[in-house]
């Protein structure tokens, strides 16, 4: 008896034993050989579900390394400030940093490059799609970063509309105008939910999705503006006739992306395009109606007819500070928060709903029969979309060209007139190029 | 023999030598705080300094400053923040002028309202600019809801009253017409106006989300000097027969007068740096409708072109105007004071 109680217990240890991670799980040094390394993360909005999760499990990360990290947690609003502060001051009050895609070209050279540590250490790049990489080095050939939190651009829909109004699901902005339409005609609901208020250029979503997949961009080989050309007129004019024809609500023109997904939460819009962390919303009876959540479908976001089903990718990388005095340790809480193991539990943990997400950046996860079976295959629908997905210019100007078009957009869906504002506008843009010296 | 100086002068030599080392932290404090960013800032605005190319500064001289001059996103930026100040000046100063009117008179409620009129100065820019931007939703806004309760309670009081006819109809016998068709009604303004969609409102709004923090407050400072003012001054001009409306041109306003002329320039001042609700209200639209000079020279800076020399340059010629605004206001002032 007291033999068969021993081998009990070796067994459970043993099981014990090889499911407890060790650093190699992880890709992660073995040793602890910063023990005692204290780093500082650059992030913001830690209550968003994912980076709690994620803070959750650091200490798991530190039990392993025996480094501590303290996020930061600063406010959205100033979070481009404090990342500026820190780069051009170079303190090395922060080793790691987040930053949204827009702003990585403004960062580069503040940004370590991080290809030989990767190389070195056999991250797979090829697990991440390429849009996001593209976005991670910074328009550049060198990366900076690794993808921490991403999106996809998709078209959010209410299937018990669709139905009722004898229509398919829409897969080019096309048919979602006809959609739109026939839902407007046929219930007192808003057709398709947009934004076309001035931000943080977030009526440009929709508006490059379009203008991408109709062949068209915002620059040329040469950085010259030429969004507006023809392409350019007749995406632009088709853009601002879902505000002109009724079908998307007048008060389109003051709303921004958030106000647009609750006018589908709250049942008053069929559709809405947006991005993919949506989900944690539409499906939470937190924020959304129940017939809203039992009803709800998404698919990538729709293409153009005739041209190409382009889509739009949306990305956080995580790198590190040049400045910083801590840049191996650094590197390995990098692997760590990238890792793909930790990449596919997070999504795949829905025991706490505070820390339950969506969201991943791997191929690994978002192709997961597990993960997908979670939300119903949105995440096989991110990476379709992904697989076709851009992302913006990845220029250090791109904020402020960003911000001329935000502006044009916004005056053409208050009825300015097409031509007339887009030309202005790519004036503007040529004359910000030409001050960087482009041309 | 010592010559010894007389026990005063020691004493106040004594006294100026601790009062110069009490000074100066506190002149140290100020020159750190004031005087060395604004001699900092001031060098930047003659230089080409883009955060995100660094290594590339340069002195460009005036550059920055004739770019401004014909930048049309400055230029737009100025003329809504003189555009925003006069609608928010007018509007605080009157109406702070008006409620201190209504409160001139002694009431049991008068500490009671003097709290409250200063609780809406305690609420942060920024909150101001979402609770209007929530009011003023068209879909849930409260200011669309109470204008078309309104035009419905005079919509009642003229149909009871027999004053408005509408084209009735029969159900079992009752005129329903009137009664079916008044709760349709809608403010006639507010019907088909989408408030931050338009620009002359987005700025008219943003100013009255001001107003609101600044007038009752004001209102304070009118009551102060409305109590300072020697009640035989009135009297005198009842006796001699003049009306409410003559002692008020003729007395009130005169002796507020320096009141008036100060907090106008404060609220200048104020209202020319403008920009927690443009960040929480408009995002200056619709276009650039509502960009005020702060809030573009932010953007330059920080926001969206990282250019910290042209946002420099932006920032003294707004210095510059204000300095030279409140210096001549402060003369005329003295002068006429």
């Amino acid at each position: 008896m007291k033999r068969f109680w021993s081998l009990l217990l070796v067994l459970a240890l043993s099981i014990a034993g090889a499911q407890t991670p060790t650093a190699a799980d992880y890709n992660l040094q073995e040793g602890k050989p910063y023990d005692g390394t204290e780093l500082n993360f650059l992030i913001c909005c830690t209550a968003v579900a994912q980076f709690a999760a994620l803070i959750e499990r650091t200490q798991e990360f530190t039990e392993l390394t025996g480094i501590t990290v303290n996020w930061s947690n600063t406010p959205y609003e100033s979070y481009k400030d404090e990342i500026l502060v820190e780069a051009s001051a170079g303190t090395g009050s922060y080793d790691l940093v987040a930053w949204v895609d827009a702003w990585g070209p403004q960062l580069e050279p503040f940004l370590l490059p991080i290809d030989d540590r990767a190389a070195a250490d056999g991250v797979d790049l090829s697990d991440y799609p390429e849009v996001y990489l593209d976005a991670a080095r910074l328009g550049t050939d060198t990366l900076y970063g690794l993808p921490l939190r991403g999106h996809a651009f998709m078209l959010w829909y209410r299937q018990d509309l669709l139905e009722e109004a004898g229509l398919e699901v829409p897969t080019t902005w096309q048919e979602v105008a006809a959609a739109a339409q026939t839902i407007r005609e046929q219930t007192d609901m808003e057709g398709v939910s947009l934004y076309y208020n001035v931000g943080t250029g977030q009526n440009l979503f929709p508006w490059l999705s379009m203008l991408w997949g109709a062949g068209g961009d915002v620059f040329d080989e040469n950085n010259r503006p030429i969004f507006n050309n023809e392409t350019g007129l007749e995406v632009t004019e088709f853009y601002a006739n879902f505000i002109r024809e009724g079908l998307t609500a007048p008060d389109a023109v003051t709303k921004g992306e958030q106000e647009g997904w609750q006018a589908v939460a709250q049942g008053r819009a069929a559709m809405f395009p947006g991005w993919s962390w949506i989900y944690e919303s539409l499906a939470n009876p937190e924020f959304s109606e129940p017939e809203v959540i039992d009803n709800l479908g998404f698919v990538a976001a729709p293409g153009w007819e005739g041209g190409e089903r382009t889509s739009y990718g949306y990305i956080w990388p995580v790198g590190i500070f040049s400045g910083s005095r801590n840049q191996d340790a650094a590197w390995e809480y990098l692997k760590f928060l990238t890792n793909d193991q930790v990449n596919l539990e997070l999504v795949l943990d829905k025991s706490v709903p505070e820390l339950s997400t969506v969201v991943a950046t791997r191929y690994s996860a978002l192709r997961s029969p597990e993960v997908n079976e979670t939300t119903g295959g949105l995440q096989e629908a991110m990476a379709d979309s992904l697989e076709q997905a851009r992302t913006e210019p990845l220029v250090p100007e791109w904020l402020e060209v960003q911000s001329v078009l935000e502006v044009a957009i916004n005056e053409i869906a208050n009825g300015a007139d097409v031509k007339g504002t887009l030309d202005t506008a790519a004036a503007d843009v040529e004359e910000i190029m030409s001050r960087a010296g482009y041309y | 023999m010592v010559a010894l100086a007389p026990p005063g002068e020691e004493t106040l030599i004594h006294s100026r030598r601790t009062l110069f080392w009490l000074l100066t932290p506190a002149v140290a404090l100020l020159l750190l705080t004031t005087t060395y960013p604004l001699v900092y800032a001031l060098a930047n605005s003659f230089r080409y300094w883009v955060l995100s190319r660094p290594g590339q500064e340069r002195w460009v001289g005036f550059e920055n400053y004739t770019r401004a001059f014909g930048d049309s996103d400055f230029l737009n930026s100025l003329l809504v923040s003189v555009n925003y100040t006069a609608l928010a000046v007018v509007f605080a100063v009157s109406l702070g002028l008006g409620i201190a009117l209504l409160l001139q008179k002694a009431s049991r409620l008068h500490t009671f309202v003097k709290v409250l009129l200063i609780f809406p100065f305690a609420v942060s820019p920024a909150l101001k600019g979402f609770s209007f931007r929530f009011m003023l939703d068209s879909h849930s806004g409260v200011f669309d809801a109470i204008a078309d309760v309104i035009v419905r309670s005079v919509g009642w009081v003229l149909t009871l009253g027999g004053l408005v006819h509408y084209p009735a109809f029969q159900i079992g016998g009752l005129e329903a017409g009137r009664l079916t068709l008044l709760p349709a009604l809608k403010f006639p303004v507010t019907a088909d106006t989408i408030w931050l969609a338009d620009g002359f409102w987005a700025l008219f709004w943003m100013a009255m989300s001001e107003v609101w923090g600044w007038a009752p407050l004001f209102a304070l400072m009118f009551l102060g000097a409305l109590g300072s003012i020697d009640t035989d001054i009135f009297n005198a001009a009842r006796i001699d027969g003049a009306t409410s409306g003559r002692i008020f041109w003729h007395i009130t306003l005169p002796l507020l007068r320096p009141v008036i002329l100060i907090v106008t320039l404060l609220k200048i001042i104020s209202s020319l740096r403008m920009f927690d609700q443009v960040v929480t209200m408009t995002g200056g639209g619709p276009g650039r409708a509502t960009e005020t000079i702060n809030h573009l020279i932010y953007q330059v800076g920080f926001g969206r072109g990282l250019d910290m020399g042209y946002a420099s340059a932006m920032a003294y010629i707004l210095v510059v105007a204000l300095s030279l605004f409140a210096f001549l206001y402060v003369r005329v002032l003295f002068r006429r004071a």
